[in-house]
Formats: structure tokens, sequence, C-alpha cells
């Protein structure tokens, strides 16, 4: 297993009980159960681990975490959360079928070949028999749908700056079947403040796997891909779960979130001088690991708060998860389900017509409420609202 | 003409209190309109105005601890040395008027309404301890000189407003306030107007823009009125209400006498239970709640 | 028991089971651990009462339950029984702005009242530092205080009304939105009775301006002394500041280790002082202007060597991050602390101070403070491994004498944690035999049997709590 007893013990211990997580924990918002929040499941593990209850006692209170981090946050003693998790779901029983929607998810080809298969289904939502192996309940996600193509001007070469470095971009799994244009916008992005990608065959980095427990085969997976991107450049990543995990990592210092690195490198400058915002009021969704799992809460609202007339409004509890937190949603469809519907009310009362966030589960995930609440509001990845801005002719009054 | 007590330790007090069956208690009488005792009856009076004198005072920690037969004057005159005060002595134009008659032990048992409870609180906020002797004799003390505890129930706050007939409170605990940063009170008054015994006393407290005209409603009655927190008090005929402004509050109606008259019946009942614990054979100021 | 209660509420309001029995064992102070057999999560006032019933009629014990966040075992379920848990109970029923009021249920979060009503320019004044999470019933069970009580007074101050459900399971409401109601003033009792005379399922309570203007200032002192005079003095000037706080040298090294804060070299003691007003905003600018500049000049004439006073508000949360990072800073550095919540009448300070260390360094224990200097609320906080057995009864030694200390100088054992299971033993420093049956009188008006919350406050009940390790506690 390559885990010590003694390391889950050390990392429970930390934990003084003063139950400052509790109110940042969503499960336990909803529920209001003690076994629903991150103190009550880190007493459980460390329990369980002493032996005082049965790993099967805090599997499902386990499985009913979001791994959202928000705990972590609020913690004042510095308790590694998502470390505990992350090997506590190591230790309960595993599940088959778990497995093999994981397997399925990241693996491009595999989820491309999924998505066209499952146009043959009548069904709107993802197999009742899926779901049924999984949570015993009813399933509550559309079926993904394999995006239409969509192509971008190329760009003023004029307009440019000299091109003044390399980095790799993560394509991420959901994201290049799902979101492919986004991976473009990056790509379009990075160019704009002088940064090229340099294009290089990659695998899966193991995040969701590592979410859900598969601790080692999810470290092979991220060490294989250090391999791959090779080399003392950056690594951009523009989905948040991703980016988390690879940061927990040997390369932690050469990661860095899409939105941390362009306003870095000073896209929020060019985007004051060359955005236009359409007067649009655009509301931000704090995916989870980027807000709690990489402290990243400024860098995207400073890039959307930099396109001239674009009206940035805070959303109510933005930090809060909104159910999706990697496969949750189709683990657990009825907490994700009431979670989503709190998040769409919160946005429906900013009264903006675009909410962005930076996680493909979020995007794909709000997206099915903003279908299902009549397509008021417009679901977009950070990203594609900053490449709108430059797409949209300035007015010239 | 009954007996009359005039002990001058509490120890006194709990002496006379075990060796008899019904006892009225008494203060200065400053307070004793608002007492409902039966005239008709008639039990020997502890007289509580020899229990006095300032016990400890501390300036700086501002907390005083005084007998509770000192008078409410003699209290302010050492607090106002030292530049403090508690809020009661400054609310009815300081603690020189007919306020000041009163004593520490008579005026928190008899906790009557005042103009600035909602700035600074009623006996109940100030009181950090007591002694108090139970009705067989028992000396016991609640609270400390702490100004902050929660060691324990609070049971001193229970003889607040208690009229004497839980115990006989014999010293008190209280919080001094720095003279400087309680809210000065100006008035507008009418209590030329005569006022019956049935009339009963209310605290109308209504929003700054409303005061000219409550207190023009208000003027016909016994009537003070505070313009700085527009808040009014007035003696009312029983069959007559002031008019309700939007936003205002009755803070108080019917104190004094008025204070006897319980309609909740679950009250009633936990304050029967009460009387049971702590005085079962009614021995002091019987009468002084009806319906017990 | 578990099938009945289901039908009494509904099957999903019922938690039982051996993870839940665990997780419920225990609030904030580990040290007793005593199981539930199983525990309700009820809505409404109603279903607190028809469960409060069935408990009654079965002789089923019962404790009431908010977040788990108190430091003395109050919501420790002694004799198993049901935990009625307030945490679906969390609505706002009713704001009343131009009255300055409003009703909530007991589960919700306390700061969750003040982010109500701050568009309103208002405020739920009572801030323990579990605030964004500890309940509203839990405070007023516990009588909670916070850095501001010192100005605006504890949960006590601040509640109008509460609705109850007694151990008979009888619906009680006492106060209301317009305090001072005819009778005896049970509603004082009931503040601060740590959930032993029945479950307060709803409260009105008062609100608060928020302050129109703040100033505030740390101040850094090169001795303990300089420091704990400096409070004195402050105090005695007039001077009521929102909140006086101290933490020591002990507190700055945790707080370099743990988040790397610096402070001046030579820093014995830190003071954190804010002075606030509500008044309308000019003259409200002026005082508070007028009392930090009173404060600062008394700082000065006890050596201090560093004033720093916030120029905005993102200075200010700089300068009380001392204040509000120690604990957490402390938590990473030790294996085990304790932390003790004595107080003393605030003109002791320096000599109560010097006594801590005295003690601590006679009994070979580490010491750090971080306390509400302003109301004389002390948190000596030891720091030790709980694996050492001479440490343990060294610490143990080390708090009995400090808590004697604080009652022989007319303090308290307890200033805001409350007695629970923790301090029974400790009460009887404090008050006589006679004096404690006086307490018991008044617990008994409301409670006559053993089933709510039993086994608390009171050591005549302390027997039925097996104590494990006294003295030990985990808290702030």
């Amino acid at each position: 297993m390559g885990i010590h007893v003694s390391q889950l013990t050390d990392l429970t211990t930390q934990c003084i009980r003063c139950g400052f997580c509790l109110e940042s924990c969503p499960t336990f918002v909803l529920t209001g159960e003690e076994t629903e929040s991150p103190r009550g499941r880190i007493y459980l593990v460390r329990s369980a681990e002493e032996g005082q209850v049965q790993w099967q006692d805090a599997k499902p209170h386990l499985d009913k975490c979001l791994g959202c981090l928000a705990c972590t946050t609020a913690c004042p003693s510095g308790v590694k959360y998502g470390e505990i998790l992350e090997l506590a779901r190591s230790k309960v029983g595993k599940s088959l079928p778990k497995k093999a929607l994981l397997t399925g998810m990241t693996r491009p080809n595999l989820l491309r070949i999924q998505l066209k298969l499952g146009r043959l289904f009548p069904s709107k939502r993802i197999p009742a028999l899926l779901s049924r192996l999984l949570s015993g309940q009813t399933p509550e996600v559309d079926k993904p749908q394999l995006p239409a193509k969509k192509s971008f001007p190329s760009l003023d070469e004029s307009k440019l700056p000299p091109i003044r470095g390399e980095v790799f971009m993560l394509e991420g799994c959901a994201m290049r079947v799902l979101y492919p244009h986004v991976n473009e916008i990056t790509r379009r992005m990075l160019r704009r403040v002088g940064f090229q990608v340099r294009e290089i065959g990659q695998g899966c980095c193991g995040a969701l796997h590592a979410h859900n427990g598969y601790l080692d085969e999810a470290k092979a997976m991220r060490s294989r891909l250090y391999s791959a991107l090779s080399g003392d450049i950056p690594i951009i990543v523009n989905s948040a779960g991703c980016g988390s995990w690879l940061k927990d990592g040997d390369r932690s210092g050469w990661v860095f979130d899409a939105s941390e690195f362009l306003l870095q490198e000073g896209l929020a400058e060019i985007l004051a001088r060359e955005g236009t915002g359409g007067l649009t009021r655009v509301t931000y969704h704090d995916a989870c690991h980027l807000s709690h799992g990489q402290g990243i809460r400024s860098a995207p609202r400073e890039l959307l708060k930099a396109i001239p007339g674009l009206e940035l409004v805070e959303l109510e509890e933005s930090d809060m998860c909104c159910g999706s937190a990697g496969i949750y949603n189709i683990a657990q469809p009825k907490m994700a389900r009431e979670l989503l519907e709190r998040k769409w009310k919160n946005i429906e009362s900013t009264g903006a017509t675009i909410v962005a966030t930076g996680n493909p589960g979020c995007h794909a995930w709000i997206a099915q409420a903003a279908r299902e609440h009549g397509q008021r509001v417009e679901v977009l990845h950070t990203l594609e609202v900053l490449e709108r801005s430059f797409l949209r002719p300035r007015s010239t009054s | 003409m009954s007996e009359t007590h005039e002990p001058t330790a509490k120890e006194e007090v709990a002496e006379i209190v075990k060796g008899g069956s019904k006892f009225f208690l008494r203060g200065s009488g400053s307070l004793k309109q608002f007492s409902v005792r039966s005239e008709e009856e008639s039990y020997p009076t502890i007289l509580l105005e020899g229990l006095n004198g300032i016990i400890d005072f501390s300036p700086n920690d501002q907390v005083v601890n005084v007998r509770a037969g000192t008078r409410l004057s003699d209290v302010g005159f050492e607090l106002e040395k030292h530049g403090q005060s508690i809020p009661y002595l400054n609310l009815y134009e300081g603690f020189q008027t007919k306020v000041g008659e009163g004593t520490v032990g008579g005026s928190l048992s008899m906790n009557l309404p005042h103009f600035l409870e909602r700035e600074c609180g009623t006996w109940r906020d100030w009181i950090l301890g007591l002694t108090v002797i139970l009705a067989d004799g028992t000396i016991c003390k609640s609270g400390s000189h702490a100004v902050k505890s929660v060691a324990g129930y609070d049971v001193h706050k229970l003889f607040v407003g208690a009229r004497g007939t839980l115990g006989v409170v014999t010293e008190v605990i209280l919080r001094t306030y720095p003279s400087e940063s309680l809210p000065k009170m100006e008035t507008d008054d009418n209590w030329h107007v005569p006022r019956t015994e049935t009339d009963r006393l209310c605290f109308h407290r209504v929003t700054a823009k409303d005061y000219e005209e409550a207190w023009s409603n208000a003027r016909e009655f016994y009537s003070w009125g505070v313009p700085k927190t527009s808040t009014i008090l007035v003696w009312l005929p029983p069959d007559r209400d002031l008019p309700r402004f939007p936003g205002d509050q009755l803070i108080r109606s019917g104190c004094g006498a008025k204070n006897l008259e319980l309609t909740d019946p679950i009250q009633i009942k936990l304050m029967k239970r009460a009387k049971q614990i702590f005085d079962p054979t009614n021995k002091l100021n019987p009468g002084e709640w009806g319906f017990m | 028991m578990v099938s009945e209660l289901g039908r009494i509420l509904s099957p999903e309001q019922v938690l039982s089971g051996p993870g839940a029995q665990r997780a419920y064992d225990c609030d904030a102070y580990s040290v007793d651990r005593s199981k539930p057999m199983c525990i309700v999560l009820p809505e409404s006032t109603e279903q607190v009462a028809a469960v409060v019933r069935w408990c009654a009629a079965n002789l089923v014990p019962f404790t009431g339950r908010g977040a788990g966040t108190g430091l003395s075992g109050g919501a420790l379920p002694a004799l198993g029984g049901v935990v009625v848990s307030t945490k679906r109970m969390n609505q706002i029923v009713e704001i009343d702005i131009p009255n300055r009021c409003l009703k909530a249920q007991a589960g919700i979060a306390n700061k969750r009242l003040s982010d109500a009503v701050k568009d309103q320019g208002l405020h739920f004044a009572p801030d323990p530092s579990s605030q964004s999470v500890s309940t509203l019933g839990g405070n007023i069970a516990e009588n909670a205080g916070g850095p501001h009580t010192l100005k605006y007074g504890v949960t006590a101050q601040h509640i109008l009304g509460v609705t109850m459900v007694d151990p008979e399971g009888e619906i009680l409401e006492l106060g209301g939105k317009v305090p001072g109601g005819p009778g005896f003033d049970f509603f004082s009792l009931i503040v601060g009775s740590e959930g032993t005379v029945g479950l307060v399922t709803e409260a009105w309570v008062k609100l608060t301006p928020l302050p129109t203007a703040v100033q505030t200032a740390l101040i850094a002192f090169p001795t303990i002394r300089d420091a704990t005079e400096t409070v004195a003095e402050i105090i005695a000037s007039g001077v009521i500041p929102a909140a006086l706080e101290m933490m020591d040298r002990g507190i700055l090294v945790a707080l370099e280790a743990a988040f790397g804060l610096k402070y001046p070299e030579g820093t014995a003691a830190l003071l954190l002082v804010e002075c606030d007003s509500n008044l309308s905003a000019e003259p409200a600018g002026e005082l508070v202007q007028r009392e930090i500049e009173t404060v600062a000049a008394i700082c000065q004439a006890h050596n201090a060597i560093d004033i720093s006073i916030a120029q905005d508000e993102a200075e200010r949360q700089k300068l009380w991050h001392a204040r509000k990072k120690g604990v957490g800073a402390m938590g990473r550095l030790a294996p085990s602390i304790v932390t003790h919540d004595g107080v003393i009448p605030r003109s002791k300070l320096p000599e109560m101070l010097d006594f801590v260390y005295e003690v601590a360094e006679r009994h070979g224990v580490k010491v750090a403070n971080l306390f509400h200097a302003g109301d004389g609320n002390l948190h000596p906080c030891f720091y030790f491994d709980d694996r050492d057995p001479k440490q343990v009864h060294a610490v143990i030694e080390a708090g009995e004498e400090i808590i004697r200390k604080c009652v022989s100088l007319g303090g308290s054992v307890t200033g805001e944690h409350g007695v629970g299971v923790e301090k029974q033993d400790l009460l009887p420093l404090m008050f006589t035999p006679d004096d404690l049956r006086l307490q018991a009188m008044a617990k008994q008006i409301f409670n006559q049997g053993n089933l709510c919350n039993p086994c608390k406050i009171l050591p005549t009940e302390k027997s039925c709590v097996e104590h494990k390790k006294r003295w030990r506690g985990v808290a702030w």
C-alpha cells in the first residue's frame, strides 16, 4: 500500500476540534450532521485508524465528501484535510463501477467513443444503471455532449509582443474532449502575453483518481506526466482540479493556473487597452480546487475586471462547491443536485448574464442548471470571457 | 403597630428570618407607592436601612460591593469622587433627587423601568453578584467581583425585580461606569397634571421624527419625555392608550402596581414553582404578588 | 427507540449507528466522551417538544447540541440517551429593523445574524472566536463572550426573549421583542444555564449599531509588567475600549514559527486596543481619535517600544492577525495544549501575570498567554506532550494553583467557557455548599429530574461522569 499508519494518525491529531470548518462545508450546511462535516470525518477517520469504529462506518461519510477543501481555508490549525481524505479513501473499500467510470473519463479517446455511443440512447441523463451501481440513486447528470467545432480568427500579428518564452499547457482529459476551444483560447492568451506553447503528447495527470482514493495509481500517472513534460519551463493548467493535484507534486514550483500566470505576465493591461466588455454583467464562481486548493481567488477576478465596460458582481457563497466535484455528481446525485440548485439561485440573484469559472467539472454541471432554468445565464470558462472581449469590436465612442 | 426589626448585619437578618414566620421587608420606603401589600394584614417588618455602607469599592476595577440598605445617594457620592456612577443614579436627573433616597436593595428588588434601558440596560445588567438570606435563614451568595463570569447559574439576577419575595438581599456587587461614558439626559416634563392610583406607568419609545407628535399626545397626562432617546414615560388612566407610531416600541406597560397583573399562564406557573422552592411557607413579603 | 423517534419526526431526522454515535460523543472539549444512543435533528420547536416529551415519558436522558464548539463539555451526552441537534433549525424568523431586533432559530450560526443586517448598519454584538460557526442557541446556553464584550457586554445583554422547551416537553415563551415584562426574570437565569433547564429553540436578539468610527492599535512592550500595568491604567482612565487584548512572548514565538509574522525586536508582550463609537459620524470620529490618543499616551508612559495604529481596514485586519491566528499557531506547535479561563479583577493583572509565570517556572511547564485583558479574563495556555505523565501532572498542578489564585483575588473560575463537566470540581473554590444549594434551587424551578443535560455544572451531579483526565482541554 505504501501508506504508513502513523501518517494518518499524525495528520488527524492536528485537528483540535474547534469546529471552525463547519459552516464552510457544503455537506454540513445542507444536512446539519456532524458526520457530514470535516471535523466529523476527521474524527471518524482517526477513530477507524485507532480501531474505535470500523472503516465501513466511516465510508458512507467519506463518500459524501465533495473534496472541495473549503475546510482547509477555514482551518486555523493547518490540518491537511485533502491528504487525510485521499489516504482515508485509499483505505476504505474500492468500487469497481467507480474505477471503470474514472478510466472512461480520463482517456480522451475512450471518452469520445462513449459520447458518440451515448447518442444512440434516447435518455438525456447518464444511464440509470451506471448511477444505481455507483450511488443507488437516480441519475441527475445529463450525458455530456461532444461540442460543435469552434474556430477563431487568427491573431493580428502586428499587435502581438515578441515571443519571450515557452510553456507547456496541460490539455486535460475532459477539457480536450468537452471544451477543446478553451485549450485553443489558452494558447491564444499565452501568445498575447508573449508565450508559445510547446506542444507535446501527454496523458492524464491522475487528479480524479487521487481525489477518489486511487492514490498510488494517481501518483504514477502524475509521474508519467511530469516526465512527458520535461524541461524547466512553466506548466500552464486551465483546469482547477488538475492544477491543484499537479501543484502537490515534485514540480509544484513550475505549475501555474492559467489565470495566475496570465495576470502575472500582464494580460490585465492588454485587456484594459484592447478588450471590450460590451456592458455585460458577469459573475464569478470560485472552483473549489482553484480557491481552496490553490488559493487563487483574485487573479481571475482581476482579469475580468480589467475588461473595459464589464461589470463584475460578486456571487453570494461564491466559494461554496456547486456539487460537481469530479465525479461526485455521478456518485452522489442527490446531494450534488441540492448544491447545484443552491448555486443556481445565488447566480440568478446576481442578475448577471454570464457566470465565469475555471474548471470543466463546474462548467458542465452549472451549464446543465442553466439549460434547465431556461438558459438565461451563459456559463463560460474565465478565459472564454476574456477571449470574447478581444473579439468584440471596440465601440468608437 | 406591629413589631419592627432593625438589623445592622446580615447575620442578624438571618437570625430574624429563621426565627419568625412572616415578614415585610422595607428599605427606605421611597418606593412604597409601588407596593401592594394588604394594609389589613400586619406582620413584623424587617427594616433594612441599618444594613448600610460600602463594603469595598475598587475604582480601578470599576466594581463596588455595597450593603443593600445603603442609600443610592450615598453610593452616588462615593462613586462620583472617582468620576464613576451606576446608570440608575443618572436616570432621574441625578441621584440627588428623590430617587437618591431609595436603597440599593429596594431599587433592584422593585426594578422600576427607566429611560435609558436600551442604552444602559437594567439592574440585571449591572449586578455582578449578591448575598441573600433565604427563607430558612441560610446566608448564600451568588456571582463574584469578576466583571465577566459564567461560573454556575446567575441566580443573582433572579432577585432583580422579585420584590423581596424570594429572599432578603443584604449585599450587592455592582459594576460601575465612568460617568463620562453614560448618556446624559435632558427631559421634557409635565408632572403637574394630577394622577390617580389606578394610572399605569408606560414607557413609549418612538422614532426620532415622531417624537414631537408623540410628546404632544402624552403631555395631557402625568409624563416625562426624553427627546434624545425619543422616549416618553407616562402614567395613563386605565381606559386610555397612547397613539402608536410606525416602528415605535412600548418598552414596558403596566409597571408599578400594574406590574402584578400577570396573564401569561407559563409565567404564573413558573413563579409559583419558584416561590414554592425558595419560600414554601410564604414567609417573605406576603401579598407582594397577589396571586401567590 | 430509533424507530419510535423516527415516527415522531421522520426516519431521515434520526441518526444512529457506530459512526454517528462516535461523531457526537463529544464537542470541542474532548477529554470526556460519552456515546449517545441516537441523534435527532428536529426542524421546529414543536418537533423538539415532541422529542422531549417522548424522552420524559420513557425516562431517556437528552442533551442539546448546536455546532458542538463548546469548550467545557456542555454538549456531552453524559448519560447517553438522545442528542438533540439544532442544526436543522437555522432560519431567521423575523427582522424588525426599527426596533433593532430579530428573531431566529437556535441553530443558526451567530455570524449569519450580523450578516443579515449589516446593510442596515446593525450587528449582533457577542463575538466569540467561534462566531462564524457557533450557534445562537449555544451562545445563549453558554452566555458566550468574545473580544468585544468589554464594551458591548456578554450574550445575556443581547437576548430579549426566548422560546424554550422545558424538561417536560412544554413550550415556554419568556421575554420577547420588548423586554422587562411583569414577573420574575426567569429568562436571565436561562441564559448561561448550559442547556440544563431546557432547550432554547428560538430567540429575540438585540441588534446593535455598527461602529461609525474605529481606531485600532497594536502596541509592543519590553516587559509583561509594562503591558499589564497599561491595561489597568487604561481601564482606570475611564476609556472603555471596544476590545483590549493581550498576547505574550510565547504567542509571538508561535506566530512567527507558524506564519512568519514578525514583531519588533525585544517585544515581551503585545496589546491590541480597539476604540469605537456608533454615534453619528463626526463626533464619533473625534471621540474615537481622542480615546486612542489617551491610550497611546498611557502606553508611551509605560515604555511602549512600538505603537502601530491602523490607517485603513486592511491594516486593521493585519493588526488583528496576532490575536486571531494566535491559538491556531499554538495548535500547530504543540502536541497538546490546555487553556484555562479564570477571571480576576482587572487591577490585579500585573500581580496575576507575574504569578502565572512564577507558577509555570516552578512546575517546569511552558505557558503562553493570549487573553481578554480588558475584562480580566485570562487564558493561560500550557503546551506540553501528553504522552509524558510527568508533564501532564505538572500542568494539572500549575493550572490548579492559577485558578485558586484567581478565586482568592475575588475572581471567577471561568469567564466564558462554561462549567460543563470540565470545571465542576472548581466551583467549590468559589462557592460554599450553601451557595451551591442556591444554584441548585434555581435550576430546580425548571428541571426537577435528571434527564435534561444531566451531570453538568453542579459538583453534586458530577459523580455520573467518569473523568478520564482532569484539566486537559484544547481550547481558547
